[in-house]
Order: structure tokens, then sequence, then C-alpha cells
């Protein structure tokens, strides 16, 4: 549990330090004017950087910071402009993000970890190569080109009169077929790859020979034996599917000019407060998620058991565990 | 004996050394290969009735233009081959502040020092909570970046995005020297009384060149990777040293973009939106082709380094 409370607040503080980079960075990206929400309730600026000479007041700055953090857990996100909430215009992208992103996120998960268990129980043949070369191939094409090649395809298939899918992505849930595809496409195959190679890794091992030997069904040495221990691999993985997730959210939405949080960062037309709000939820599910899977891994592992030492033997198991995921 | 000396080749490593190589003669050589000027616009004509028109610009390929023209008529070949150095000294910066920093914090911090492993933490961390692609987009869309002449743009974008995924690179390294720091040769470099600078010269350094050189390999088709999704977001070197204003606010096909003047391969992708929509594929599809064949030209010579490295 040690672990848990520290790995929770480093990552309020990496929270802050980012949420810190992505707002210094807005507020020198306009006309470098800046100004504050409070300043704004007051009728006043918060200060300006002139042409030449730049004066940053501190207590301003971090006033900021502090605000865009605290306000969404009070009544709202904070202003755009002078005269919006942000809340206003930040409610519908976050719901457009969440209809993709979520579907997406487990899709990846349910059908990732499937895909891996099912390449792991193919025995070595056509089959076995098939699910290799692919799994390989599809994490070796840039995600960029192939969102390009995909899109292609579309826009010839139009011209065909073939209105299957469409380019432009929108509420309608027929648009959002093809951007679904695209965004859990890659997630979902590199949980396949790494849960076939989690999988492998234990397939060898003393227990499971013994299991084996005893007669013990190919099902129920998997669930009971193999997985048990592959599951905690396979979660190591999550923050890094993650990653790649929410890159090809911004990709897909930028692609297919859907109106989601992504597609609202670049294209808000300088409404410093509704990238900074943006910013804030796309970090925010980046952080969250984490420590779920950290919950979830304590929940899955087996030295919590152990008493006393269960910390120690927890953390030394975890670092085991990232040190070997950085190696591979 | 054919199948043996097959089977002791190594494959990725000289496919990989054969673009290298190819990318490096454009590099050098770039200039005086191109077929023809890389800025300049060339235009085409039909008689109608017998009146001698002009035809809009992009053109498709054909015998005088091979890759076909950009939007503006200017020649793709020439704008890849010339646009090779400029990309290439955008990677090498990146790739050089990404090695350099994790090899110099990676050491420190594999060593034990605790701020420098804070510091690889902080910023790995930092990398996976804000995409890379979201923070370099950040950065590199600051209203003055987009003015700066072209020596400094590629220099900008070099270190930005060296500067951004660092820390990734940085974890690796510290791994790696940790574990050096375990192995037995390292109790007798001690039992001698070698210094710890000594030691981090001549026994950690020398170990950790296999990795340093396999991950400069990855580290250059992920920066090559980088550009590309810059490109399409309309982020490349000295964006306003063309500042036309042709097109207008709306743009073509109500799609807004401002062409490029330098040839760099992710600006060369900057109008990919405009290439999808009206179906002129040839716009882009050669910059795809040539940016996915070197970053898997890199990846394939670092698959070989690590192949060749077991070996031994």
């Amino acid at each position: 549990m040690k672990r848990i409370i520290k790995s929770f607040c480093i990552k309020i503080f990496m929270f802050i330090l980012s949420m810190g980079i992505i707002i210094t960075l807005v507020i020198i990206q306009g006309d470098f004017t800046v100004t504050r929400m409070r300043d704004v309730e007051d009728g006043e600026q918060g200060f300006v950087v002139g042409d030449n000479n730049v004066t940053l007041k501190t207590d301003a700055f971090l006033g900021d910071i502090a605000d865009y953090i605290k306000n969404p857990f009070v009544v709202r996100i904070g202003y755009a402009g002078s005269t919006r909430a942000l809340s206003e215009f930040i409610n519908n992208p976050l719901k457009r993000t969440l209809i993709l992103l979520l579907p997406a996120l487990i899709f990846s998960i349910v059908i990732g970890m499937l895909m891996g268990i099912l390449g792991a129980r193919l025995r070595k043949g056509f089959l076995k190569n098939l699910h290799l070369t692919t799994t390989i191939g599809l994490m070796s094409i840039p995600d960029i080109f192939l969102i390009l090649v995909i899109q292609y395809m579309v826009v010839w298939m139009y011209r065909h009169d073939i209105h299957w899918f469409r380019v432009i992505a929108s509420d309608d849930l027929k648009s959002l077929i093809l951007p679904f595809f695209l965004l859990s496409l890659i997630p979902t195959n590199y949980i396949s790859r790494i849960t076939t190679v989690a999988i492998e890794k234990q397939q060898h091992k003393k227990f499971v020979m013994i299991a084996k030997a005893k007669g013990l069904k190919r099902s129920a040495i998997l669930l009971v034996h193999i997985m048990k221990n592959a599951v905690i691999e396979v979660l190591g993985a999550f923050p890094s599917m993650f990653i790649i997730l929410i890159s090809c959210q911004v990709l897909v939405e930028y692609m297919f000019a859907y109106p989601g949080l992504a597609y609202m960062m670049f294209s808000s037309g300088g409404e410093e407060e509704a990238v900074i709000g943006a910013s804030f939820l796309l970090v925010s599910f980046y952080y969250i998620f984490v420590l779920l899977v950290d919950l979830t891994k304590y929940g899955f592992s087996p030295y919590k058991k152990t008493g006393v030492l269960a910390d120690s033997v927890l953390e030394l198991a975890l670092e085991a565990d990232e040190k070997e995921a950085y190696d591979d | 004996m054919i199948k043996r000396t097959i089977s002791k080749m190594n494959p990725p490593m000289i496919i990989g050394m054969i673009i290298v190589m190819i990318l490096l003669v454009l590099c050098l050589f770039g200039d005086f290969i191109a077929p023809r000027d890389p800025y300049e616009p060339i235009t085409k004509t039909e008689m109608v009735d017998g009146t001698q028109l002009l035809i809009k610009p992009p053109y498709p390929p054909d015998g005088v233009n091979l890759l076909g023209t950009d939007i503006l008529g200017r020649d793709i070949l020439s704008r890849i081959i010339v646009g090779a150095k400029l990309t290439m000294a955008i990677v090498m910066i990146s790739v050089f502040v990404k090695i350099v920093l994790s090899l110099l914090f990676g050491v420190l911090a594999g060593k034990g020092t605790q701020f420098f492993k804070s510091l690889i933490m902080i910023s790995s961390t930092i990398g996976s909570g804000i995409p890379a692609l979201v923070l370099t987009l950040m950065i590199l869309r600051l209203v003055f970046v987009k003015y700066y002449p072209i020596g400094q743009s590629l220099l900008v974008f070099g270190l930005v995005i060296g500067l951004v995924e660092w820390g990734r690179v940085g974890k690796i390294v510290e791994n790696q020297v940790e574990q050096i720091y375990e192995m037995p040769f390292m109790i007798g470099d001690k039992a001698v009384g070698k210094s710890s600078i000594r030691i981090i010269f001549s026994s950690v350094i020398p170990h950790l060149t296999t990795t340093l050189l396999i991950h400069t390999c990855l580290e250059i088709g992920r920066s090559l990777l980088m550009i590309a999704k810059l490109g399409v977001f309309e982020v490349y070197v000295a964006a306003a040293a063309m500042d036309s204003g042709m097109f207008g606010n709306k743009g073509l096909l109500g799609i807004s973009f401002e062409p490029e003047y330098y040839p760099e391969w992710g600006a060369l992708l900057g109008n990919a939106r405009y290439a999808i929509t009206s179906q002129r594929l040839w716009v882009i599809i050669s910059t795809v082709i040539v940016m996915s064949t070197t970053i898997l030209g890199f990846n394939m010579l670092g698959e070989g380094l690590k192949r060749f490295s077991w070996r031994d």
C-alpha cells in the first residue's frame, strides 16, 4: 500500500508539472498577452509581454496554474476569452472524445488479450507464422501513413459510389466506424503481441510443466496458472498502450475533422483557455488510467498476501517488471 | 554451403546499410542529382478550340516530372532529393540531443545519483503524460518559431524533438548502466582503486556502445516519424518563408493550408488532406514511400546491429 501511496503522490506532482509546462506554452503562444482568470473577473489585465522585453509575474503565473487545476473541482473549468465559461464548449468535445476513446480502450484491451491468448495457443505452423507476421508488421507501419492510406481508400470508394464509410467524422455512429477502427487497430495489436509474449514466457516454467504432467486441461493451465502470472506483465504494458491510443486519438480527430478535445486543441483559434482545458483533460486521462492500472496490478499481485514484507517484496517485483519491460 | 553462408549473413543489416547508403548519397550530392530546380514552378498549357489555356497544377507524373508536381507546379522528385539534406539535419540534431543527454544523465543515474534518477524519471513521465506529438506541436506552433529563418528553424526543430523524447532513451541507458555496475568485472575495477570517472570511461561507456548504436538507429526512425506527423499537422521548418496567401483563408477545396518553400520531407506532407480529398495522391505518396523506406532502413540497421552484437 505504501508503494501505491508513493506512486499516487508522484503522479500528482507529475500532473502539476505537466500542466505547468502546458500553461507556460499556451501563455506565450498567442499575442504575448496573458490574462489571468481572476483579473478577467476584476476587469483588469494580468500582465503584458512587450515587444522586446518579457516580464513574467511569478504570482500571476502560479495563480493561473493553481486556478486551472482547482477549478474543475469547483463549478466551472475556467473562462474562454472573457465571456464564455470554458465548460460551455468543452462539454461536447469531451463527450465526443470519450465516445471514441472509451470503446477503443475497452476493445483494445479485451480483443487484444483474446487475440494474444489465441496467438500463444497456436501450434507452430502457418497460422502461428501468420499471427506473428501480422502483429510485427502492423507494429512497424507508421500510424500516420496507415491513416492516410485508409482515408484515401475511403475517398476513392466514395467517388465510385460506395458509401460504406465517411471521411469526415461526426456524431453519427456510422461515421465513427472508421475512426474507431483506426484508433483501436494499433493498440489492439500491441496488447495482442505483449499478451502472446507474456504467455509464451510462462509456458516453459516448471510449475506449468508440473501442471501439464498432472494431466490438467490446457484451458485450466492457461487460466489458473499461466494467466495469473502473465496478467501482471500485460498490465505493465497498459500505460504504453494508452499513450499510443491518445496519440492515435490526436491524429484521428485531426484527420477526420472530428470535433473532440484533441481537434479543439489545434483548431480553437487562439482560445488559450480552450487549449489548456483540453490538455488538462487529456493529461488527466493518462494519470487516472495509470493509477487505475497500478491499483489493478496491486490487486493481481501474488505478493500482497505475504504479510509484513509485502510492500518491499512487491516493490522489488514491480521494479524488476519495469526493468524487464525497458530491456524488452 | 550456400545455406550456411546465408544463415551467417545478416539480412536486416545488409538491407539497412543499402538504404542508409542511398540516403547518404542523396544528402551529399542531392543538389547535383536533382533533375530540376526544386524551387522553380513549371506551368503547362493545353489547346482548347484553338486557344492556349493554362492548366492549374498539381500535374500528374509524366516524362518530364517523373513523380508529378506539387500544388505550385514544383517537381516532387527534385524536392524529395534536395529535401533529404534538410530532413536529415533535423533528425541528426534531435538524435544527437537525445543520445548526449541520455548518455550524460543515464550514466550518472545508473551510477546511483538520486538527482539524475529523478531528472530522468520526471522527463520520461512527462513525456508519457503529455503525448510527445502534442507537446512538440505546442512548442513548434509558437508564433515566433514560424518566422525563424531556415538555419535557426532546423536547429529549433531538432532541439525540440530531441528534448521532448530524451527521457525514454535516458531510462534505457540508466537501466543498462545499472546492469553493468552489477557485473563481476566492476568489483575488480573498484578493488584495484580506479576512480569513479575512470571506471565510467574505461568500463561503463565501452559496454554501452552497442546499446547506444542500436538506439541511435531506432531513434532516427522515431524522429523521422515525428517529422512526418508534424508535417501532416502543417508544422514544418521556416513555415513563414513563403507567406503567399494565394489560397486565401479558405484554401483549396475549403482546406486551409499554406504551401511550403523549403523541401523538407515533413513539409511535403503538409498538403496531405488536400491530396486525399482531391484524389491527387501523387502529391504525397512518393514522400510517404520515401519516409517509410528510410524509417524501415534505420530500424533494420538497428535490428541488424542487435543481431551482430548477439553473435559476438
